[in-house]
């Protein structure tokens, strides 16, 4: 099992890096001109 | 031009096209062969957490100026520093070009070691050898090595040359592609029994570790080296970006994207050190320098990991991706500015190669002048970023911010942050950090430090930084003169010029 202090920092590195990523990634996919040619 | 009619000409067709070629300009060897060891170095968590917040201020707040910068002007980095700054300070992006046309020439050479492994993994013939000797043939005067640097080194030059829409096309297979394999090895890394031994080393926190200078000096060296803050990539690559795109949440996208597989690929390697070797061992072979990590220490892992032969295959093809895909972005670099002076785009890739081809041999026949190259070359790119954001400082940062990043399209605007970050944060750790470093380099050699003949001494990057530096100065102004005309006018971003729509 991992530590308390491991999931914590787990926890920490995913939402700030894979969180923000997927946020702003959600926010560029809003503007029309994402997919557009 | 109509906002419908540069969208057909500017040089990238989508945002996610753009949004591709930004991540695969800065995801490249950093991100797997350096990340995984440096955090686990430097203790893990505490690093994840630190390199996490150097993102926010140093790598991304350089990175938003670069780019707002590049498609001010619309011109390469000698060309961007004049008509944003001045014609005197050209200079300060001659040397950001030239530096990054020599970070090309032997970067390419890491494809050509990690391909060989990939040829003898799928033959079977590196099984059992010892991978040091191994190594070592390869990286020291293998006319092989050469003829692989040279190909990939084309093949870039053609990628460029065929233009920024190809580009876009390149990397919206490769990034995906990468991804895709870093998370089967990340599954595969997770499941080995033990693995979750590396994953409570990989995140754990400790408070001595999070306040050490060096654990926040390391996390912003990474940053630096693997973002990309002051090579004047995202300069470049903005010059072909629609007047209109959201500069703030593109870049914001990048640094989070290059973190967030630099954390993959942390999964795919340090749960599987950890778990087939004990503790002292495993942090022996983090500590073994890049290329000794992965070229003898990973590489006999592999062996001995179940089902390390695909774990292998996969792991070389993603380093050759990522490489490749940060390849092609550096390379455009040195095309821009003789874009700038008036030559074809085609003129321009065959002069870059040329340049790379005989800068980048020696590091493809010996594996200590790569190693010099690359400390020589991590260290001018410092300077690098300090140079634009003296520039951004010279022009006016609140200026910047409100006239030039947020403008009324945007989807994400930039605060007051931003200019404490450019303005005190960024250049400051980056002073901090080069004063470090130097400090670092001395105690290697106490005695020859000076030495500009050692492999990675203070007094080899200085002579050469100097030479960099002073081949800028002396001809100043002759590329201020050649660089093209001006297109900033100080009222909004000028539409992309013709010679870059080719």
């Amino acid at each position: 099992m991992l530590s308390s202090n491991a999931i914590i920092g787990m926890i920490i590195a995913l939402v700030l890096n894979w969180g923000s990523f997927i946020l702003i990634s959600i926010r560029a996919m809003k503007n029309n001109e994402f997919f557009e040619d | 031009m109509s906002e419908q009619a540069e969208n057909k000409k500017a040089g990238f067709s989508t945002r996610l096209g753009l949004l591709m070629v930004m991540l695969g300009a800065s995801c490249g060897a950093g991100n797997i062969w350096r990340f995984p060891r440096i955090a686990a170095i430097n203790g893990g968590g505490s690093f994840i957490i630190a390199w996490s917040v150097a993102l926010f201020v140093v790598g991304i707040p350089i990175i938003i100026a670069e780019m707002m910068m590049g498609r001010a002007t619309r011109h390469g980095c000698p060309g961007a520093f004049r008509d944003f700054i001045g014609e005197k300070y050209s200079w300060m992006g001659t040397v950001l070009c030239i530096t990054t046309v020599g970070l090309t020439s032997y970067y390419t050479v890491v494809i050509a070691w990690v391909s060989q492994y990939l040829v003898q993994g799928i033959t079977g013939q590196s099984f059992g050898a010892d991978k040091e000797i191994m190594f070592n043939g390869i990286a020291n005067g293998n006319v092989v090595t050469w003829i692989i640097f040279a190909l990939t080194i084309s093949v870039a030059a053609y990628t460029v040359m065929r233009g920024t829409h190809f580009m876009e096309k390149i990397d919206m297979i490769l990034i995906p592609f990468l991804f895709l394999i870093l998370v089967i090895l990340a599954i595969k890394a997770v499941m080995l029994p033990g693995a979750l031994k590396g994953i409570e080393y990989y995140f754990s926190i400790s408070k001595e570790e999070l306040l050490s200078p060096q654990v926040w000096l390391q996390a912003i060296t990474q940053v630096a080296w693997s973002v990309g803050p002051g090579q004047g990539l995202l300069l470049t690559l903005a010059v072909y970006t629609k007047s209109k795109s959201d500069i703030s949440l593109n870049v914001v996208f990048q640094g989070t994207g290059d973190n967030a597989i630099s954390l993959i690929a942390g999964f795919a390697v340090l749960p599987a050190v950890f778990a087939l070797v004990p503790y002292d061992e495993a942090m022996g072979m983090v500590a073994s320098g890049n290329q000794g990590f992965t070229f003898i220490a990973l590489a006999n892992l592999f062996e001995v990991m179940p089902g390390g032969y695909v774990v292998a295959i996969l792991f070389w093809i993603s380093l050759i991706v990522a490489v490749f895909a940060s390849l092609i972005s550096v390379f455009q670099v040195g095309v821009a500015p003789l874009v700038d002076i008036g030559w074809s785009r085609k003129k321009s890739c065959v002069a870059i190669l040329i340049v790379c081809l005989i800068w980048g041999t020696p590091s493809a026949l010996s594996q200590s002048f790569f190693n010099n190259q690359d400390w020589m070359i991590g260290m001018v790119l410092l300077l690098g970023a300090l140079f634009t954001c003296y520039a951004v400082v010279k022009f006016g940062v609140e200026k910047a911010r409100t006239q030039y990043i947020n403008i009324p399209e945007n989807d994400f605007y930039v605060g007051r942050w931003w200019n404490v970050c450019i303005k005190f944060i960024g250049p400051g750790l980056i002073i901090i950090m080069f004063i470090w470093w130097t400090i670092q380099a001395i105690s290697w050699y106490p005695e020859t430090w000076w030495n500009p003949f050692l492999e990675d001494s203070l007094g080899t990057a200085i002579v050469q930084g100097a030479l960099i530096v002073l081949i800028s100065l002396i001809f100043n102004k002759k590329i201020a003169k050649s660089s093209g005309p001006k297109y900033f006018k100080d009222d909004g971003y000028p539409d992309v010029p013709e010679e870059h729509l080719q």
